[in-house]
């Protein structure tokens, strides 16, 4: 059996100097960084190449980790027209040296390419040849979902931190063109969240939940979703796994959604002369209701095809 | 106890030495540790919120369950150092376990148990690995690795309006990582003391439809010292999770395991060394609907298979050619539909049906030629009601039925009421049974003395081991606990428990005569009520995101019902006063990370061990040590760690008799991740 191991051992190791070797050499290209190689990555590099191969794209594509690319970078950029970053640690990983060929970072949350970005700039002023696609909602969609699910609620409760992803004047103005009051609770260190959860519960009719790593991890969130339960007050959120685990409806993309989304981007790019687009969210994206406990809380919501027509109509409109 | 010069020098040797080579081994290894991200990123956006628990077979947070319940996750498992499953148990209030040799495990809640411990249901995925044949969990030969385990979720006390019968001083459920999550292929390889060599080969699938994961693994060590107790065993294991469409999942999970095992000890003619063959493997396949009006439907069939061959011949007393055959088999099928729906905004109800059949093949064992079979009918249904924000109640029973018992009732009742929404008092109610085993039942162990009658059935020819006297009750329990659950920070959870537990009927040795033979092993009924009282704490603290500590405490009282002198058995002593747990896990950076586990557990005398006061194993303590680095190797994430174990004091695992104290010991593994 150890042998058994040990040869399949040599057998990993001289395909992986293999794959090297092979992105090593070749003329111009489009360079795809992933930040790991699970199946996050996975769904999207696969979705991201079969979009670009169905449009007769043209060039070689080669695909490498974060991990591999952080080896020998310059061996990589070469001949490479556009680099396509993968989520937020390969972002920063060609983000470190590269400062010439363009780089389209995508599947990142807006707030950690914000962060990277700062941090790679220190001053200076903003390098054009850098854009992206994120992962996350504006949260004008989420309102816009709420009001479409909901017509009956006008106060949405969030709770701010350190590290929320969207700054409260930004929430507050598109709460307001969307005609809601946005009450907002505290939560940190010193601010607890059993306190925050009674206060936000008690003054608004749904809870929006943004993604915010400093607070919101699984354990607050489990104790966020069961107390929506107790006050029967909905919560809105950023995921699909969010509703499974009880969350009332999420609007959100998927790594094949940005997949798609990106490789239509870096279609167009190529026919620009590889002009970077704005930075955008995903026009792709899908919603997920629980008519479950929908009924369980008295609610009544139409089914999510039908808001998913109705929230695109809408963003077209606007 | 006391903490001598020696023990001192043995510490500082070992951690100085050993830990400090690992140090140095992972140092100067090549090494690029991964960054790790301070901002939200997209991993915080997809991952998985993990649904909080399944005490009445519904998701329910760990304050809203009708029992008290302790989450081993992965991550603890990992810290632990554990390398074998049972390892880890000691994290859990009240929970005992101890290996009689380095093959024979056992967990048992508060003590109370053999070597088979049978007051405990353990269930992997949903499927009952608790043994038909002689009871308890035979947990070398389960086909599965500890890499594969997402988290074990532990009800502490009765949970039979769950789980059925069996389910009597607590239940072990092992719920198995998602095919998913184990994409790609991983590889470790643990070296270590008393000839340890466990490899492992893992290969995952992450695809649109259908993920899977394949486990190959080998184990192989050379046990305790001076006992013939050592282990090849060989697995593979393997899962693949179907989505037919948006409601319809099939999980699929099939595993094998085979190999030697040693046996005996030198000297005793009863108990020669040898090996014992054994083979088990099992077939599982579940289908799960969700409606969006009705709830969630799942259907699920298993078949579970156990083979043990040990039989050999030795001479013995005066006759010259004794076949002692202890070879078994044991097979079971089992079919279950469940129904999970709630109704308005206050009620949630779990009901389901479930049919088993488990049959046993021993033939010198139950000295019968034909398949021993044991049928079960079983219904159960749990119901949680909301009354107001902050109350809560629950009722369950399980009405059930064997070939060898009644149509038994087991009801619970709780109630939850959160004082805040993070502080929780629960009282509850909750009755269970513990039916005979097959063995316990039905057993006449013959040992024949073959040269003058192969067929072993004249009077004289054989040798009476053990014999059933049959007709034995069930086992009864009744349980009243008042608990307290709080989150009492953000990073502070706290969870503490009094319990007063009824025994009753608890099965018990005798010694029997018969005209054929006398003093014979046989089982019976304990005529007495005995009462168990716990009092028991658990904590978890984050220190930051980086430092982790788990701490259990709990304390024992066993107030056995007077017993007729003749056949008395002491069950107080093996019942432990007091046992306590820490589990502390720091992560420093750059892929270092490091755990202290430290278990303490008081005097015990295991059931099975000779009838007097100083047989009583002394308190013993526990100190294991694990230092882990994560870094770069051959385009893999690889993780290399270093554990000791049992660095304090050597100490004597489960009985004091024919052993050497087990002293400190070593692992090194190597685990490497590749995409």
């Amino acid at each position: 059996m150890p042998f058994l191991v040990i040869r399949a051992l040599m057998i990993l190791v001289a395909l992986f100097w293999l794959e090297k070797s092979a992105a090593a050499n070749g003329e111009e290209r489009l360079l795809v960084v992933i930040s790991d190689n699970n199946s996050i990555y996975k769904k999207f590099t696969s979705t991201f190449q079969s979009v670009l191969n169905a449009h007769d794209f043209g060039l070689p594509v080669d695909v490498v980790t974060a991990w591999s690319y952080r080896r020998t970078p310059a061996e990589y950029l070469e001949k490479t027209l556009l680099v396509v970053s993968v989520g937020a640690k390969a972002t920063e990983e060609v983000m470190r040296g590269n400062r010439e060929i363009p780089l389209y970072a995508t599947l990142i949350p807006r707030q950690a390419f914000k962060g990277i970005t700062a941090q790679g700039q220190s001053g200076k002023p903003p390098n054009t040849k850098i854009s992206a696609v994120f992962l996350d909602q504006p949260v004008s969609r989420q309102f816009n979902l709420i009001k479409l699910a909901l017509p009956q609620v006008r106060r949405i409760g969030m709770f701010t931190g350190s590290s929320v992803t969207v700054p409260q004047n930004l929430a507050e103005e598109e709460a307001g063109k969307a005609g809601f009051s946005l009450v907002t609770e505290k939560l940190g260190q010193n601010y607890p969240l059993a306190t925050a959860i009674d206060r936000i519960f008690r003054k608004s009719d749904i809870l929006l939940v943004l993604p915010d790593p400093g607070i919101i991890d699984t354990k607050t969130a489990s104790t966020i979703l069961m107390s929506s339960y107790r006050y029967r007050r909905p919560v809105a959120a950023y995921s699909e796994a969010y509703v499974k685990a009880g969350a009332l409806l999420a609007v959100y993309s998927t790594p094949e959604q940005i997949g798609r989304y990106t490789a239509n981007q870096v279609l167009a790019m190529k026919k620009n002369h590889w002009i970077l687009p704005e930075e955008s969210y995903s026009t792709e994206y899908s919603i997920e209701v629980n008519h479950w406990l929908a009924r369980s809380l008295g609610l009544t919501i139409t089914t999510k095809h039908k808001l998913l027509r109705e929230l695109k109509k809408l963003e077209q409109v606007d | 106890m006391n903490l001598n010069i020696s023990i001192v020098t043995i510490f500082f040797r070992w951690v100085t030495g050993l830990l400090g080579g690992c140090v140095l081994v992972t140092f100067s290894v090549y090494a690029e540790t991964p960054d790790s991200p301070t901002q939200v990123t997209e991993q915080d956006i997809l991952s998985d919120i993990p649904t909080v628990l399944s005490a009445s077979r519904m998701p329910q947070p760990v304050s809203e369950a009708p029992a008290a319940i302790t989450i081993i996750d992965s991550e603890m498992i990992e810290a632990s150092g554990a390398r074998n499953l049972v390892d880890v148990f000691r994290l859990v209030p009240g929970f005992v376990t101890a290996n009689f040799d380095g093959n024979r495990a056992v967990v048992s809640p508060y003590g109370l148990s053999d070597v088979y411990s049978r007051r405990i249901q353990v269930l992997i995925d949903g499927r009952s690995v608790y043994s038909p044949d002689y009871g308890g969990v035979i947990w070398s030969d389960l086909p599965l690795a500890l890499e594969e385990i997402d988290k074990i979720e532990v009800v502490r006390g009765p949970n039979a309006a769950s789980y059925g019968a069996n389910s009597f001083l607590g239940v072990i459920n092992i719920i198995t990582k998602p095919a998913a999550v184990s994409d790609g292929v991983r590889i470790k390889y643990t070296y270590g003391r008393q000839n340890t060599q466990d490899s492992l080969l893992q290969y995952g699938y992450a695809g649109k439809r259908a993920d899977y994961r394949v486990t190959l693994g080998y184990q192989k060590d050379s046990g305790f010292e001076d006992l013939f107790d050592s282990r090849r065993t060989s697995f593979f294991n393997s899962r693949i999770d179907y989505r037919l469409s948006n409601n319809n999942t099939i999980n699929v999970y099939a595993g094998a395991l085979g190999g030697e095992i040693g046996e005996g000890k030198e000297g005793d003619a009863k108990d020669i060394p040898r090996d014992e063959h054994v083979l088990s493997n099992y077939q599982q396949v579940r289908w799960t609907y969700i409606s969006e009006n009705s709830g969630e439907y799942s259907l699920q069939y298993f078949r579970n298979y156990h083979d043990s061959r040990d039989s050999f011949v030795n001479a013995y007393g005066l006759y010259p050619v004794v076949l002692w055959d202890y070879d078994i088999t044991s097979e079971r099928h089992d079919l279950e539909f469940q129904h999970q729906v709630g109704f308005g905004s206050f009620l949630r109800l779990a009901w389901g049906v479930n049919g088993r059949i488990d049959s046993v093949t021993g033939e010198k064992i139950f000295n019968s030629n034909s398949d021993l079979e044991s049928r079960l009918s079983r219904a159960f249904v749990n119901s949680e009601w909301h009354v107001g924000r902050d109350l809560l109640f629950h009722f369950g029973t399980v009405v059930e039925r064997t070939t060898i018992t009644d149509t038994e009732f087991s009801p619970r009742t709780a109630v939850n009421y959160h004082i805040t929404p993070l502080h929780t008092i629960r009282a509850s109610y909750s009755e269970s049974t513990r039916n005979p085993t097959l063995v316990e039942e039905k057993a006449e162990i013959r040992i024949c003395a073959i040269s003058s009658d192969p067929s072993c059935t004249a009077i004289g020819s054989y040798f009476v081991a053990s014999r059933s006297r049959g007709g034995l009750n069930p086992e009864r329990i009744a349980s009243r606990d008042i608990g307290y659950y709080g989150q009492i920070t953000n990073s502070l959870q706290l969870d503490i428990r009094l319990s007063r537990k009824k025994l009753k009927y608890l099965i018990d040795w005798t010694l029997d005569n018969y005209p054929d033979a006398l003093d014979v092993l046989g089982y019976s009924n304990r005529d007495v009520t005995d009462i168990l009282e716990i009092a028991e704490l658990q904590s978890t603290y984050s220190l930051d995101s980086n430092s982790k500590l788990a701490i259990s405490y709990a304390y024992m009282d066993f107030e056995g019902g007077r017993y007729p002198e003749a056949n008395k058995r002491f069950y107080t002593p093996s019942v432990p006063r007091q046992m306590a747990s820490l589990l502390a896990v720091h992560n420093f950076g750059q892929g270092y990370k490091g755990s202290i586990g430290y278990y303490l557990l008081d005097r015990i005398r295991h059931l099975d061990t000779e009838d007097s006061t100083d047989t009583s194993l002394d308190p013993r303590r526990q100190l294991d040590l694990r230092l882990s680095r994560q870094f770069m190797l051959a385009g893999s994430e690889a993780t290399i760690s270093c554990v000791l174990q049992n660095v304090l004091d050597d100490y004597y695992e489960y009985q004091e008799t024919d052993r050497k104290p087990i002293s400190a010991r070593y692992y090194v593994t190597l685990a490497m991740k590749f995409w």
